[in-house]
């Protein structure tokens, strides 16, 4: 398991085998999320700035309250989707991130951001007033595939002080192969998919496989 | 892994371009700066009213890194310099690192400082940039050579990204992506990024 901060690259294994360790390489990383105060207190964060938003929400609006399953699991992809940004691994190499480490990264202060992309800024203001380019603030994001996302989304399920179980990675493939994972939780009595990879993605969405595979992630 | 190539120079490059795919740092700096070029585009496009949309947009992803080495690979004022185009990347991802070693790196302060200005062979700035485009499997990734009677003169990238190819020429500064310099011909080397890797 990487220490905080640290990251795991291998070459892609391209069996059967190679993506069975992969997947275990998953399962562990949630695994070692569920136990992590850190990871906990952030999920904790990302649960009660959703709430404060529906309540305020259904104050105004007289929304009907929901199953706190569905409350938890809403909150954690929504805070997914505004923070993670999908990008393919290099070709031939498998890059796991661990989940603290890509929470973290969305905390990284934008003053360290905006040092590195300076270049950025210049090129910029031929598009855009100067004032303008220069109030730009970074946003706190991390980065992924597949993988990284659904570990991220699964670790922060883990964590929740609300219980979403059972945990599912789900894997599509076509012709004999499994190329793409998203997750599946059971929040309350309904299982729900979340895959964050593909632009205008809900809670729910995923896209059609040939044929499908689910790992139950053991907690 | 060493790639046969019509000259020395272009052997090392797609060499330098082929390791760069599994550099730590390197994959972590390009996700980091093309994510962040791509941010800033959807947000001003967004502000103009044109939204563009960065979501694994590999087109925006190689402006970005093009702008980039551009911008800090070319000769400038600096107090230190280098030869090692790798150096200057790792002063500028040192904040970042040293930010996700804490617990709670929303705390960190440093700045990376000034970065060394660059000195060094201008095929090594381009086969780096190459190398940061493989990462982000922006590719195929070809080296392309401007000969003068039979000769390679000058080396440049050529990148596909979105269905499109793209030359890009970042030690020419009067040049933008896209752009190439006229020569009597030219040759082409396909850099291999499928290369079977042992496992780790």
């Amino acid at each position: 398991m990487p220490k905080s901060g640290e990251v795991r690259r291998t070459a892609l294994p391209p069996t059967f085998d190679g993506i069975r360790f992969e997947i275990g390489r998953m399962i562990r990383y949630v695994q070692g999320a569920a136990q992590d105060p850190f990871m906990k207190a952030h999920t904790k964060e990302v649960l009660r700035e959703f709430t404060d938003v529906l309540d305020k929400d259904a104050q105004m609006n007289g929304t009907k309250a929901l199953a706190p399953e569905l409350i938890a699991v809403g909150a954690i992809d929504a805070w997914c989707r505004a923070h993670f940004c999908y990008v393919n691994d290099p070709p031939n190499i498998e890059v796991i991130q661990t989940p603290q480490r890509m929470v973290k990264q969305t905390k990284v202060p934008s003053t360290v951001i905006r040092d590195i992309i300076q270049p950025f800024y210049q090129a910029m203001q031929t598009v855009a007033p100067a004032e303008e380019v220069m109030a730009y603030e970074p946003p706190g994001v991390c980065y992924g595939d597949c993988d990284e996302g659904g570990i991220l989304f699964m670790s922060q399920c883990a964590c929740s002080p609300v219980s979403l179980k059972p945990l599912r990675f789900r894997f599509g493939g076509h012709e004999e192969t499994l190329h793409h994972v998203w997750d599946r939780v059971k929040a309350g009595n309904d299982w729900v998919d979340s895959d964050l990879t593909e632009e205008g993605y809900g809670l729910g969405d995923f896209s059609k496989f040939e044929h499908y595979e689910e790992v139950e992630v053991p907690l | 892994m060493r790639v046969e190539a019509r000259s020395l120079d272009t052997a090392r490059m797609a060499d330098i371009i082929v390791q760069a795919r599994k550099d730590p740092l390197l994959i972590d700096f390009a996700r980091l700066v093309a994510v962040h070029y791509g941010k800033m585009v959807e947000h001003f496009s967004g502000a103009e009213g044109k939204p563009v949309s960065a979501h694994n947009n590999k087109t925006l992803f190689l402006e970005g890194l093009d702008l980039w080495c551009r911008s800090r690979f070319n000769p400038r004022n600096a107090s230190r310099s280098t030869e090692d185009p790798r150096e200057i990347i790792a002063q500028a991802m040192n904040p970042v690192y040293e930010a996700l070693s804490v617990e709670d790196p929303s705390t960190y302060r440093k700045s990376a400082g000034e970065l060394p200005a660059y000195v060094g062979s201008p095929d090594d700035a381009t086969a780096t940039m190459l190398g940061l485009c493989a990462t982000l499997d922006i590719s195929p990734i070809r080296i392309r050579l401007g000969l003068q009677d039979g000769v390679p003169v000058r080396a440049w990238g050529k990148v596909y990204a979105d269905g499109k190819w793209y030359d890009s020429d970042i030690n020419d500064p009067a040049l933008a992506l896209g752009e190439a310099r006229e020569f009597q011909d030219y040759d082409e080397l396909e850099v291999p990024l499928e290369m079977e890797e042992e496992a780790a």
